[in-house]
């Protein structure tokens, strides 16, 4: 009789067990991606420098080289280049695919790259890689550095 | 029948009994020399296709010899520190393997797994990455070894 009774019960907890491992499971991914979403893009955005822009002196906005991509918390980036001397400005949208415990894929404008986080004496990196399955391919990285804010 | 047409059918048979004897020995070469070329193409067929698997089987037992050598590398290097000595000289042994006889034996999913460790080794010595990303590559990577030489793939 009383092996009847408690049998519901164990069936009850074993279907909130696993609603509790569901939920934290899903909650651990949500929060690994927030995670990487605030490191690329901060509350407000962050800007990241490929190569740092140099403007000339006087009038006009003459640049000499550079190139910089804002992301920000909207899921947009600025990407500011310098090209034929004169700062090019487009804004394209980001946003994370994938997170495991090897690679973060990352959509940049229709693009996807492997998305690296690392820090050093020098500062705080990031880089986006695309890479090849095969021996002969090329594996490009285009090494970014956080601005100082 | 009389005697003319008997006399006439006598002549006939001379005549053709032999040309048909002719032509019966002649069938009989072409047939045994046709059966003599099958005979031949047959055991031909027969030596190429065990040489085939002869091959095969060397190379699936080379790829099992190879796969064991670089398991053993990799975890080597996954369980090395960058700042010991012997780090480098375990990558150049690696970087031999990478770029010698793995290309004879790899799959395409072992060649990705190569890529990715030999990405990630890179990546570690430049400070991009960590041991614990190393092992989880090195784990692939043997996996993906084992895959390959699983039962059912030697010839």
């Amino acid at each position: 009789m009383e092996d009847r009774m408690s049998r519901p019960f164990s069936r009850i907890t074993l279907w909130l067990s696993c609603l509790l491992i569901l939920i934290s499971t899903v909650s651990t991914a949500q929060e690994t991606t927030g995670q990487i979403e605030k490191k690329l893009a901060g509350s407000k955005g962050h800007d990241w420098i490929y190569e740092k822009i140099v403007m000339f002196m006087g009038p006009g906005d003459k640049c000499k080289q550079g190139e910089r991509y804002r992301f920000k918390a909207d899921h947009t980036v600025v990407i500011s280049k310098c090209v034929d001397s004169k700062l090019q400005t487009s804004t394209q949208n980001w946003s994370i695919q994938s997170v495991d415990a090897l690679e973060t894929h990352i959509d940049v404008a229709g693009t996807s790259y492997i998305l690296i986080f690392w820090d050093n004496s020098n500062g705080h990196f990031m880089l986006l890689r695309t890479k090849s399955d095969v021996k002969v391919g090329a594996t490009i990285d285009k090494q970014f550095q956080l601005a100082e804010e | 029948m009389d005697e003319e047409s008997k006399r006439r059918w006598d002549v006939a048979l001379g005549i053709i009994a032999p040309i048909l004897t002719v032509i019966g020995l002649l069938l009989g070469v072409w047939q045994f020399n046709r059966g003599e070329e099958n005979k031949t193409r047959l055991e031909y067929q027969l030596l190429a296709q065990k040489d085939e698997i002869d091959f095969k089987r060397k190379l699936w037992l080379e790829r099992l010899s190879t796969y064991r050598s670089i398991a053993e590398q990799t975890g080597k290097i996954a369980t090395t520190d960058k700042t010991d000595k012997s780090f480098k000289d375990l990558v150049h042994i690696f970087d031999a393997s990478y770029w010698g006889m793995m290309i004879f034996v790899e799959d395409p999913q072992v060649e990705k797994a190569m890529v990715d460790f030999h990405v990630e080794v890179v990546d570690y010595q430049n400070g991009r990455s960590n041991g614990d990303k190393l092992k989880l590559r090195a784990d692939e990577l043997a996996t993906a070894c084992r895959k390959s030489v699983a039962p059912g793939t030697a010839p």
